[in-house]
């Protein structure tokens, strides 16, 4: 029986995993921190009177379904350490200090992303307590069905989301669209809206992304609801009152304005995770050929597949389908070989 | 900058400005420069405009615009640029393309006078020497500064420092705030007599050539006096 | 189209079979049949007996119509589809095209609605080739720049340093006037300058809106599969993520499920063949007791055949349900007029085995209500589960009644809750879009309704039978609900159904 590693249990590796298990493929699936999920396991459910199809909950069914898969052999608080080529991959795993080793016929780096840290942007994240990232948001929404003020445990009654943090920024290296923020914000600006009725939801942005099926009747009818100004500010200030002031330059009335939030959420964009380079530096895989901005398709050595945001920055629904062709390349690759 | 009359793009060409080394071509109109800058909306002005004007190439209005003179050169634009547009850089560039005599009076006037004078004022050496002697003496009538004195052409001296005009025209007071933290740090330190001038108005009307008259002579200066360091408030 | 799927494996060559059969300019005209064998009529030839299949996978491409009408414009020479420049730019050099250096040449992207990633990647590669290889002054306009795709933040500033001339437009559009030598006037006011422009485009490059081949309308009555809003056959629900359809054995995949960018052929190529080969290996087939009818009770009401969302039951003389293809939603076991319908774990007597009253613990203590949760398990289930998991705590009197869908919860059951004197009844469905037999959770909300009316007439207050939405990651929102009904009920009081009893 062929058997595969995955390292990465979010999204993409579970549904990697689940379709070559269901094959008759033996996975041992690898995850560094203590649950499975990733970060779909932390995304809220954005339905506000309907479901939005964000996929969040998709990550819930596929860890059921991984964790009753006899073929699937799951390893939380674990790493790969070292791997070595030889007829097939030597395997070095490392878990809670206990070292085990492995043989594996191929290896998918399912290792997602990492999200980017705003602490150097003008935004008093990590000054100001109710300055948080999108992603913050998400799992206070998830944690408590609900938002609030930490500085107060207040609501707001008003919220401000910046676009772009940490994305289309050349200066930063991160020369890409980081794709699913713009959804993710508006998505859960009208949750939020739908919750706690009276809130008012600023959209500060450069250009909307589209995002699910039928953007356009939803973008329209999110207009009516969230404030669209396309100007991104410069700077975040706190009040007397413990709120916060942003300055920007509003193109509606061409003059520089400043508005006062209760709460000032930062759409962080999406980076390489640290555990993909490890992954490439173990396997000789160029950083670059990897990389978000890379202008090539991805290049991997012989046996060695990717999918996921691990590849660049998608949306859930994106990560299952990558996933899934990660799947079937595996399996046809795993047939081939195994007639040399 | 009023004008009902569309602008033809025939009229225009892109391909002007391609050899200014400003990356004024990567912008996002993403305006975190127009939120930072503390003069946006002044007269409508947004920097946003400028780079794009230069994008396209519009020559004639930029240097009929009064919009490249309102901008203080900050920089904070610059800082925040997420493609790295050298903004304040671009402002100078544009500066430069007007006649000299169509530069904002002011500085015209001033740069004019700091040319044939060495400062901005056309201050004389004496009364520039009256004045720093004047203020001295008055340090040195105050409680721990017995003996203050104002070093003037000292050679040799660890720092040299040049002098914004403001200060020895309507903001004499504020010389003694620094000149007393010399003192108390027994800093050796020295002031030119000639060619003191801080500012730099070359630079700010983007005329090169005076740009580096002004910085010129300061070097001199450094070089004649043997200065070790250079202290230069601006 | 293909009737049958391209295997993943390479075949054995000394077998003379063919491994696939293409037939061209052939329609389907019926099909019946359920999962692992679908009876299909091709047309032509007509007439001849239906071919038998597994599965089905529907791949229709989609259709581009060009946006000329939308801005004014109509097609000439110099008036083009982006498709067609696309063409035009790629063959080579002697084609009859009469573009030239200097020409200016204007792109409308996304302009009069919103545009596609790939869209703006093919007007921009366009753009490229003709400013940066041809000579010509090209510009593009649209409303919201779409980057969201790999290479595009770094092809955009490629275009940028050829020169390429975009304007980004957030309200006001610009006017259009075609003169008749092909030429356009554009006239617009820039966004970020705030002044008025004209340019005089020698081409002008309109995009297309992407549609559904109109195929799908047919394919969608013969196969009978549900359609989103914009016409693709496959609904806007995760669960059918990412190549199903509402029906067990037939597949959507490409332009037939949702608008697809080349980029992503490849991959749903790949995700639809293995999905494949997980169906024919058994793996996705649901477990548990299917429903049954009862033909002696049967009346042929055809309700069940209309309703099933999987079009799970078939009619020969009387309905049949295909086990391979139910999914256990118990939508036709609750609408049977008849109640010819029983799904063994989901008849009345099963549940109301679960519907034994949790005693009170400390009976001097003030009322604790006793409720009843009828709980969709794909939804609420798993919250609960996650809740669990997390340490969240539930009512100490909470029953907690498990069904594979809430199209399952019946009048029926609800009353039993009732009559085992539960205080206060909840029904927690999946949210309006995201329940996996489709309408399972409208049926229950409606059921509800009509229930809360009959409530009223029977002396009980209605506000103690609630309904609620929910996902199966919102773990804190199902304890929140359930801490809160229970405050409620408790300020209610104990239910009294003297009426009821009274039978």
């Amino acid at each position: 029986m062929k058997q595969i590693l995955v390292v990465g249990g979010g999204i993409s590796g579970l549904s990697a995993a689940l379709d070559l298990a269901r094959l008759g493929v033996a996975v041992v699936l690898v995850e560094n921190s203590a649950s499975l999920g990733g970060h779909a396991a932390q995304l809220s459910c954005k339905a506000a009177e309907r479901c939005v199809a964000c996929g969040a909950c998709m990550v819930t069914e596929k860890i059921r379904q991984a964790a009753g898969e006899a073929n699937i052999r799951i390893l939380l608080n674990a790493g790969v350490d070292k791997i070595e080529r030889g007829k097939c991959f030597e395997v070095t795993l490392k878990q809670d200090q206990q070292i085990q080793r492995i043989e594996v016929d191929a290896v998918l780096m399912a290792s997602g992303f990492a999200p980017f840290d705003p602490t150097n942007k003008p935004y008093g994240y990590g000054r100001f307590e109710n300055v948080m990232t999108s992603l913050e948001l998400d799992r206070m929404l998830r944690r408590i069905g609900a938002v609030n003020r930490p500085s107060d445990a207040k609501l707001p009654r008003n919220m401000a989301f910046i676009q772009c943090v940490g994305s289309r920024d050349s200066t930063l290296g991160h020369l890409w669209c980081s794709k699913i923020c713009c959804g993710a914000a508006l998505r859960m600006a009208r949750c939020i809206q739908n919750r706690q009725p009276g809130m008012e939801a600023t959209f500060f942005y450069i250009d909307v992304q589209n995002f699910g099926k039928n953007f356009q009747t939803y973008y329209a009818d999110t207009r009516q609801q969230v404030r669209m100004i396309r100007s991104i500010p410069a700077d975040v200030l706190k009040t007397a009152d413990d709120r916060l002031k942003l300055s920007y330059f509003d193109p509606d009335t061409q003059a520089y304005q400043e508005a006062v939030f209760d709460m000032v959420i930062l759409s962080i964009g999406l980076t390489p995770s640290e555990s993909t380079r490890n992954l490439a530096a173990m396997l000789n895989i160029d950083m670059d050929g990897l990389a978000y901005a890379r202008k090539t398709p991805i290049l991997l050595p012989n046996g060695v597949f990717a999918a996921g945001a691990a590849i660049e920055p998608m949306s859930i629904a994106e990560s299952v389908l990558s996933a899934g062709k990660a799947a079937c390349d595996i399996f046809h690759y795993l047939e081939t070989a195994s007639r040399i | 900058m009023t004008t009902t009359e569309s602008i033809p793009m025939s009229r225009l060409n892109q391909d002007l400005f391609k050899n200014w080394p400003f990356d004024q071509d990567h912008c996002l109109t993403c305006a975190l420069c127009s939120s930072s800058c503390p003069v946006s909306g002044i007269d409508g002005f947004d920097p946003r405009k400028i780079i794009r004007m230069v994008s396209l190439g519009m020559q004639r209005e930029l240097v009929e615009s009064r919009w490249p003179w309102i901008c203080t050169m900050c920089g904070k634009c610059e800082h925040v640029c997420p493609m790295g547009i050298h903004i304040p850089d671009l402002m100078r560039g544009i500066r430069s393309l007007r006649d000299r005599d169509k530069v904002p009076g002011i500085l015209h006037k001033g740069l004019e006078a700091a040319l044939k004078t060495g400062n901005n004022l056309g201050l004389p050496k004496e009364d520039f020497v009256f004045i720093l002697e004047d203020v001295a003496e008055e340090i040195a009538q105050e409680p721990g500064f017995e003996g203050f004195t104002v070093p003037i052409d000292k050679e040799g001296a660890n720092i040299l420092t040049t002098i914004h005009n403001k200060l020895v025209n309507t903001h004499t007071e504020d010389l003694k705030h620094w000149w007393k933290i010399f003192y108390a740090a027994g800093e050796d330190w020295t002031v030119p007599a000639e060619n003191w001038e801080g500012t730099n108005w070359g630079m700010f009307t983007g005329d090169d050539p005076a740009m580096k008259i002004m910085a010129g002579r300061i070097a001199e200066n450094m070089a004649r006096l043997k200065a070790r360091n250079l202290m230069w408030p601006e | 189209m293909q009737a049958t799927p391209e295997p993943a494996a390479s075949a054995d060559m000394d077998d003379p079979s063919p491994l696939f059969e293409v037939r061209t300019e052939t329609r389907i005209s019926h099909c019946s049949g359920s999962a692992g064998n679908f009876q299909v009529m091709l047309s032509p030839p007509h007439g001849i007996p239906p071919l038998t299949f597994a599965n089905i996978v529907i791949a229709e491409d989609g259709m581009q119509s060009p946006l000329f009408s939308l801005y004014g414009l109509s097609a000439c020479p110099t008036v083009l589809s982006l498709s067609e420049i696309q063409k035009v730019l790629s063959s080579p050099p002697a084609s009859e095209h009469t573009l030239t250096s200097g020409q200016t040449a204007v792109f409308m992207v996304g302009l009069a609605g919103e545009s596609y990633p790939h869209v703006l990647e093919a007007a921009m590669a366009s753009c490229l080739k003709l400013q940066a290889e041809m000579g010509l002054k090209t510009m593009i306009l649209t409303r919201n720049l779409k980057v969201g795709a790999p290479g595009l933040e770094a092809l955009y500033r490629k275009t940028r340093d050829a020169g390429v001339v975009y304007v980004k437009f957030s309200d006001a559009l610009p006017t259009f006037q075609q003169d008749a030598e092909g030429k356009v006037l554009i006239a617009f006011l820039d966004d970020i300058t705030q002044m008025p422009f004209t340019v005089i485009a020698d081409v002008t490059v309109v995009d297309e809106a992407v549609a559904p081949s109109p195929y799908l309308k047919d394919l969608s009555r013969i196969f009978c599969l549900d359609s989103d809003p914009a016409g693709y056959i496959q609904s806007d629900n995760v669960h059918r993520l990412s190549v199903f359809t509402n029906r067990k054995g037939i597949l959507a995949a490409g332009a037939s499920r949702g608008v697809l960018p080349p980029s992503a052929w490849q991959a749903e190529v790949q995700e639809t063949v293995i999905t494949l080969l997980s169906l024919i290996k058994g793996e996705l087939t649901s477990r548990g007791n299917k429903a049954e009818i009862d033909a002696g009770a049967c009346v042929r009401c055809l309700t069940c055949f209309r309703l099933c969302p999987y079009h799970a039951i078939t009619l020969n003389t009387r309905p049949v349900v295909m086990t391979d293809a139910c999914e256990r939603c118990g939508m036709c076991a609750a609408e049977c007029p008849a109640k010819a319908i029983r799904i063994d774990d989901l008849r009345i007597q099963a549940i109301s085995e679960r519907l034994q009253p949790i005693p009170c613990r400390d009976n001097n203590a003030s009322f604790t209500p006793f409720l009843v949760a009828f709980c969709c398990s794909r939804s609420a289930g798993r919250a609960k589960e996650l809740a669990t998991l997390s340490g969240l705590s539930f009512p100490e009197r909470l029953s907690i009644v498990e069904v594979p869908c809430s199209g399952s919860i019946s009048a029926e059951y609800l009353l039993a809750a009732f009559r085992h004197q539960a205080d206060g009844v909840l029904v927690l469905t999946c949210h309006e879009g995201n329940c996996h037999s489709e309408r399972g959770n409208i049926l229950a909300r409606r059921r509800t309704a009509h229930l809360k009316n009959m409530l009223k007439q029977i002396g009980i207050d209605p506000d103690r039978l609630l309904l609620k939405t929910l996902a199966s990651n919102m773990a804190a929102e199902f304890a929140g609900t359930a801490a809160q009904f229970e405050k409620q009920i408790a300020e209610a009081g104990p239910l009294r159904i003297n009426k009821l009893q009274r039978q």
